[in-house]
């Protein structure tokens, strides 16, 4: 993306306004059962301009990324601004700033890749598989990068100009037993272009061997029994729930809209070993999957300490809603595409490990399970969550056992948070989430695993 | 210059550069959407997209691009790197285009937007909220969307289709002192704004609903009975039965239970599903498939019969099906004579279902979901609203158990769905 001048238009004084230019790139490669059904790009690119005028917000935006043509869409945002503001006049009000400036642009370092030696590295994982598991029904490789280009200017002081890349690979392997079909997948990468997180196909057959077995396994798979169970949630649950059940309902928009946590600040909400974080960009020196340094408003990310030690201590804000609620920024202003007004969203969620080992969790358990996939999750304003869960085992007598046929899990968040009794010492990154809110958006969400009280979906 | 001469100059671009078969997609979207935040009007936000796509075919070999930035330089560079990408594909032979058809121009829907009537139906709604339901939090949005789309390919097909309709949302949650609901929210386009939002599909009713679900209790206890499903609950399983079981994904995965079962009666005989992309009834009609046909009305399923297996071209020439009615895109089903109220009567026990939470269906049909905004029936009667219920069922024996269908329908602009009841559903509590 060719940088504008943006700092030549930028007004000072008077309502405040964000000028912003973004790109959004993306590349598809897939192989079905040796077929490449999938070679594309994508590019969408345009600039916005959003401004804030007597407790109103107007934007207006366009694929124009040309100086007369945010002007445009300057002009037009304070048209729309003044339009709402004659039938809502609040009177003036001041936001909040705590604006800062820099580049952050993760283009790899190392040689770029060809289309074709991308589509070669494919070939080869996929041949992999074909060769060495020939009873698999169906088969599926594929690669999705990520590019985010971003360049804002704000009326307070903020600019920003990022480049936030991730790449996603897919494995699928689907399996008939007894008629049915079976279904798992493995999904690898993170943040990164294809290069930062790619060398040799090789690095991944053994990843491809485990998931092969998982599959085997679930032609043994038993239903869950229906009820509330102990189970360890292993690191990628740990990190949806950290997300889903916890994380939505702290947002301040949810907050100010009636969340459940809007009851709980400075109270204790789980067991005092829970410290639950939604990190800006850095943890424990090295950057999260989705890492934000400024954001969508030019204000300063900045670690957001949503649980400490059991209670609840702060929310995620953007402008607005620290303005209404009288609290800190915290820098959750994000927004997808050129033409999407930043919402508050959380960036790299996580529930901080603790000092247990997974194998003594699973023994300290008599009839339970150990639940290592989600496939999808949701979660409610009052912190009840669901999640589907692809991947899980029995545990009997601190023993795994069978596998457990695919299934939900559901429970209040606040309320298992307090059965929290063992968390593990290791730390997984899940970099492949996209959150829905009005828009979709990259999120990364992470955790160690822990052991709690969970309502498993099953036959009665 | 002419935009179709234009972008029949690209395609005649790419195939001098050696593709063989050609499809370009070009759209322009702009949208005027008002938004009410914390319950007040609070951003208008005016957007104007554009988007072209490029598909090619070459020595059986496809590859794709798509951009927005559309002057001569990118569209140039675009085509280069497309050309060079393809050369890395591998050949299928199932890959193609659609054939030459005549060409057609569809315009539907308002083409001008009355943003005097959007405040005033959004104020109106807004101050409606805050006077009947004073206890609900909500946000809403009420947008202007005006589409234009242009469909070639380099065998003759040249549509256009123009569009115009508004669409409007809401999500909402109830407080009563320190107790809360679960969030809610509903849906749906519209031609025109004649009709109050409030009033509107089950808008009023979903907003009463939420104020009584501050207070919620668990069911009695695990149970197997019926569950009536809400027209938005189980239009999304159908949505899932269809993808996985008789759609493109499902058929070119080989994990469809159903792979050659057209005019075999698979499902409940009370169950017909259309295929009724330009319904009058709708807001939102579809007049071209994205694989370059026009849309047709017809029966998908008719007493629980397959009719159609709504593939695309190349899932057809993979698996020799033949291509009917193309991949489906607005779906309508018919309603029976039971009226929402006598459905729950003849529940013995059960559960009248507004919301679930669920993921995708398991491979073989078996999901659990969550239930929300949902109540608990005993001897025909609704008893309380319910907390922390799961329900598990498998995907195709729902729509094997139907024992009715409401007579009320529910119409969001792009689908027309009954209530749905059914039996043998397993219900577990914490």
């Amino acid at each position: 993306m060719k940088k504008m001048q943006l700092a030549k238009i930028l007004l000072p004084g008077g309502a405040y306004y964000e000028l912003k230019q973004q790109e959004n790139r993306s590349q598809s490669l897939a192989f079905l059962n040796g077929t490449l059904v999938s070679n594309g790009k994508s590019a969408n690119g345009g600039i916005m301009s959003r401004t804030f005028l007597n407790g109103v917000w107007g934007l207006a935006s366009s694929a124009d990324m040309s100086l007369p043509g945010m002007e445009k869409v300057m002009k037009k945002a304070l048209a729309n601004a003044e339009l709402l503001s004659a039938k809502v006049n609040k009177g003036k009000i001041v936001l909040p700033c705590n604006p800062a400036r820099g580049e952050y642009l993760f283009f790899t370092r190392k040689q770029p890749w060809t289309t074709a030696a991308k589509i070669e590295y494919l070939k080869v994982l996929d041949n992999y598989v074909a060769t060495k598991y020939p009873d698999l029904s169906t088969r599926q490789v594929a690669i999705n990068q990520d590019e985010m280009e971003k360049y804002i200017l704000t009326s307070d002081g903020g600019e920003v100009h990022s480049m936030t890349p991730r790449t996603i690979l897919v494995v699928v392997m689907m399996a008939t037993h007894n008629g049915e079909p079976l279904q798992h997948y493995g999904v690898f990468g993170g943040f990164g272009q294809f290069e930062d997180n790619f060398e040799d196909p090789q690095d991944l057959f053994a990843d491809i061997d485990k998931l092969y077995k998982e599959l085997m396994d679930k032609k043994e798979a038993v239903f869950a029994k229906g009820g509330t169970f102990e189970c360890v949630l292993d690191a990628k649950l740990a990190g949806i729930l950290s997300h889903e059940a916890i994380g939505h309902t702290t947002e301040a928009d949810f907050v100010i809209n009636g969340s459940i946590a809007g009851e709980y600040l400075d109270k204790p909400i789980a067991n005092e070993i829970v410290t639950l974080i939604d990190i800006a960009n850095t943890w424990d020196d090295k950057i999260c999957p989705v890492p934000v340094f400024i954001d969508d408003e030019g204000t300063l990310a900045e670690d957001c300490v949503i649980i400490k030690d059991g209670y609840l201590r702060r929310y995620m804000h953007d402008k607005e809603s620290a303005q209404i609620l009288g609290q800190s920024l915290t820098g959750n202003a994000r927004g997808y595409a050129y033409s999407d007004e930043p919402l508050i969203r959380m960036r790299n969620t996580m529930i901080v490990p603790g000092n247990d080992k997974l194998k003594d969790m699973i023994a300290s358990i008599e009839d339970g399970y150990y639940l290592i996939n989600p496939s999808n999750g949701q979660a409610d304003a009052t912190s009840e969550f669901m999640f589907g869960v692809s991947l899980g085992y029995e545990i009997k007598n601190g023993v795994l056992g069978k596998a457990i046929k695919e299934t939900t899990i559901s429970g209040v968040a606040f309320d298992l948070l307090k059965t929290v009794t063992m968390i593990s010492d290791e730390m997984n990154w899940t970099a492949a989430g996209m959150c829905g809110k009005k828009q979709m958006i990259p999120v990364g969400m992470g955790g160690p695993a822990i052991k709690c009280k969970v309502n498993m979906g099953g036959k009665a | 210059m002419n935009r179709h001469t234009e972008f029949a100059q690209i395609i005649a671009k790419l195939k001098a550069r050696g593709a063989e078969k050609v499809s370009l997609r070009v759209w322009t979207v702009s949208e005027e959407e008002f938004n009410l935040v914390y319950k007040e009007l609070n951003l208008l936000r005016s957007v104007e997209k554009q988007g072209l796509a490029l598909s090619v075919i070459k020595d059986q070999k496809q590859a794709r691009t798509q951009l927005n930035q559309m002057d001569e330089a990118s569209v140039d560079a675009a085509i280069e790197e497309l050309m060079t990408s393809i050369e890395s594909s591998n050949a299928d032979p199932a890959f193609d285009i659609s054939p030459s058809q005549e060409p057609a121009t569809f315009t539907d829907g308002p083409m001008q937007m009355d943003a005097g009537k959007i405040v005033s139906s959004l104020s109106e709604f807004a101050d409606e909220m805050k006077r009947d339901f004073p206890c609900v939090g909500f946000d809403a949005t009420l947008t202007f969307m005006k589409t234009k789309d242009i469909q070639m390919n380099s065998n003759g097909v040249d549509y256009e289709v123009n569009k115009g309709y508004y669409s409007f949302n809401t999500m909402f949650t109830a407080k009563i002192g320190s107790k809360m609901s679960s969030f809610n929210y509903t849906g749906f386009a519209l031609k025109d704004l004649d009709t109050p939002l409030m009033e509107m599909n089950e808008t009023r009713e979903l907003i009463r609903q939420i104020t009584q679900q501050t207070e919620t209790k668990p069911i009695p206890g695990n149970f197997k009975g019926e569950v009536i499903l809400a027209p938005f609950v189980h239009g999304s399983l159908l949505v899932s039965l269809i993808s996985q079981h008789f759609g493109d994904s499902g058929l070119i995965t080989s994990s469809s239970r159903f792979p050659d079962h057209l005019e075999q009666k698979i499902l409940d005989e009370k169950l017909t599903v259309w295929n009724h992309p330009r319904d009058e009834r709708l807001a939102c009609k579809e007049f071209v498939t994205f694989d370059n046909f026009l849309t047709a009305d017809a029966p998908l399923i008719e007493k629980g019969v397959l009719k159609h297996y709504p593939i695309a071209i190349f899932t057809s020439n993979k698996t020799g099906k033949a291509r009917t009615i193309g991949p489906v895109e607005n779906l309508v089903v018919e309603g029976g004579d039971t009226a929402l109220a006598e459905m729950i009567s003849g529940v013995k026990e059960g559960v009248l279902c507004m919301r679930a939470s669920f993921g995708s269906p398991n491979a073989n049909g078996d999901l659990s979901a969550v239930l929300k905004n949902s109540y608990y029936i005993k001897d025909g009667k609704i008893r309380f609203p319910i907390s922390e219920t799961m329900m598990s069922v498998n995907l195709i024996d729902v729509f094997n158990r139907i024992k009715s269908l409401s007579r009320e329908v529910y119409n969001d602009g792009t689908n027309i769905l009954p209530y749905v009841c059914v039996m043998d559903a397993d219900f577990s509590c914490k």
